[in-house]
């Protein structure tokens, strides 16, 4: 074992299971996401000069959500398509407001059903924080955009969630 | 249109984002205002329901293992620079080539053209600048890795003493089914080896195709293929090598 190894084994290997979870939430299937943890872990062993301490499994998932994307872009391009002017969507009807009653009913199934119909900034942005645990500030960093618009994204996920769950036909 | 001010505050709020002077101007505003409340209601709501219904995935076993046999191998990343220029010399091959190159690219579907599909593998490998799944000289890396998907793992043996240092493992998906393939390196030459269960009537032993050597044996009821672009003696004198220290003990090290 070089000292390298030792690097890795400390800075890549707790963090696993979260990288896990990203990935596997991000492509909603368990195979594609073992394929994307593999790669990123080898990014990662490339990467490992570069790193320069400090938050390691913040580190390790924004490579795992870089390589999530291309896998995603190579795989699914589909998936990927009219993100573009996501940010100035018109929010979900705010008329029709969901019923909390409705929203605590809901099961497993239908929530991941809601989580994978969700576009996928506004997808990663709650999946590091309801998932992963991540503070704003984090979530930030790894996807790259400003603390603002962690924000927003977060709020138009969660409102796109509430919606669905708090339909009555959800259910 | 973007949430208002006031959603984000809520949200910040549940989400723990905000200080003890914010949390306690939030919390005046809560008290004041329903609707408010009402939405923060149903933001712990949503919040409460995904940690009850959902189970934060775990990553399996196997990949674990895959992982920390990554980390292992001591050749790892730094033997890039002459894959790179490996590999950048193949794309010019290939450019240059004819349409058979590309031919021979593509996954042979019928099991006559085997011999193809073994070479369009090893070319993949070295235009990816990849030609290993686990990079490592040291087999007690590699055989475990392969142990992990197969139910027999190929010998793996170490002839680095004899000129021919394993360089890593992989595998290929060979008429459907997976193979292991042994990486070896000779000088800045790459040679593959996949194993094959050995069936009907033996294929011819040493021939050339497209400026690739390829060497067949049969030992037990494994079939070897050893493929490369180097001279067809010095694979024949790599075959010799490896049978021998194959039949001399299991998994000698050289």
């Amino acid at each position: 074992m070089t000292s390298s190894n030792e690097h890795f084994a400390a800075v890549v290997m707790p963090h696993l299971d979260d990288a896990y979870a990203l990935a596997r939430w991000l492509t909603g299937n368990s195979a594609d996401a073992e394929d994307i943890v593999q790669e990123a872990c080898l990014r990662a062993l490339r990467g490992l000069d570069r790193y320069a301490g400090g938050n390691a499994r913040a580190w390790l998932l924004a490579i795992t959500r870089n390589a999530a994307f291309t896998w995603l872009a190579r795989n699914r391009p589909k998936a990927l398509l009219a993100t573009e002017d996501i940010e100035a969507l018109a929010p979900a009807d705010g008329a029709a407001t969901p019923e909390e009653a409705l929203i605590a009913k809901a099961d497993a199934a239908a929530i991941e059903r809601a989580i994978a119909a969700l576009p996928p900034p506004f997808k990663e942005t709650l999946v590091l924080r309801d998932i992963n645990d991540l503070s704003y500030r984090e979530i930030a960093e790894i996807t790259g955009v400003p603390l603002g618009t962690v924000m927003s994204r977060l709020a138009r996920a969660r409102d796109l969630l509430k919606a669905a769950l708090g339909r009555p036909e959800a259910k | 249109m973007s949430p208002g001010n006031e959603t984000l505050l809520t949200q910040a709020a549940l989400d723990g984002e905000l200080d003890a002077a914010g949390m306690l101007d939030f919390e005046n505003r809560l008290a004041a205002n329903a609707s408010l409340a009402a939405e923060y209601g149903r933001l712990k709501t949503l919040r409460e329901v995904m940690r009850r219904e959902l189970v934060k995935p775990v990553a399996p076993p196997a990949l674990r293992q895959r992982i920390a046999a990554m980390a292992a191998p001591s050749i790892a990343p730094r033997a890039a620079p002459p894959w790179r220029a490996m590999a950048a010399s193949f794309i010019l091959a290939a450019g240059l080539g004819s349409a058979s190159t590309w031919l021979a690219l593509r996954p042979a579907i019928e099991d006559t053209n085997l011999a193809g599909t073994l070479i369009a593998d090893h070319k993949r490998g070295l235009l990816s600048g990849q030609p290993t799944d686990v990079a490592s000289s040291d087999r007690h890396t590699v055989k475990p890795w392969f142990a992990t998907r197969f139910a027999l793992a190929p010998k793996v043996i170490d002839l680095g003493p004899q000129g021919f240092p394993l360089a890593g493992g992989r595998i290929d998906v060979i008429a459907g089914a997976p193979a292991p393939v042994l990486v070896y390196r000779h000088s800045e030459h790459f040679i593959s080896l996949t194993s094959l269960p050995a069936r009907g009537s033996p294929p011819p032993q040493a021939f050339v195709v497209d400026g690739y050597s390829v060497q067949v044996w049969r030992t037990g009821g494994t079939e070897y293929w050893a493929i490369s672009d180097i001279d067809p003696a010095e694979l024949a004198n790599f075959r010799q090598l490896f049978d021998a220290a194959a039949k001399s003990g299991p998994e000698k090290t050289g």
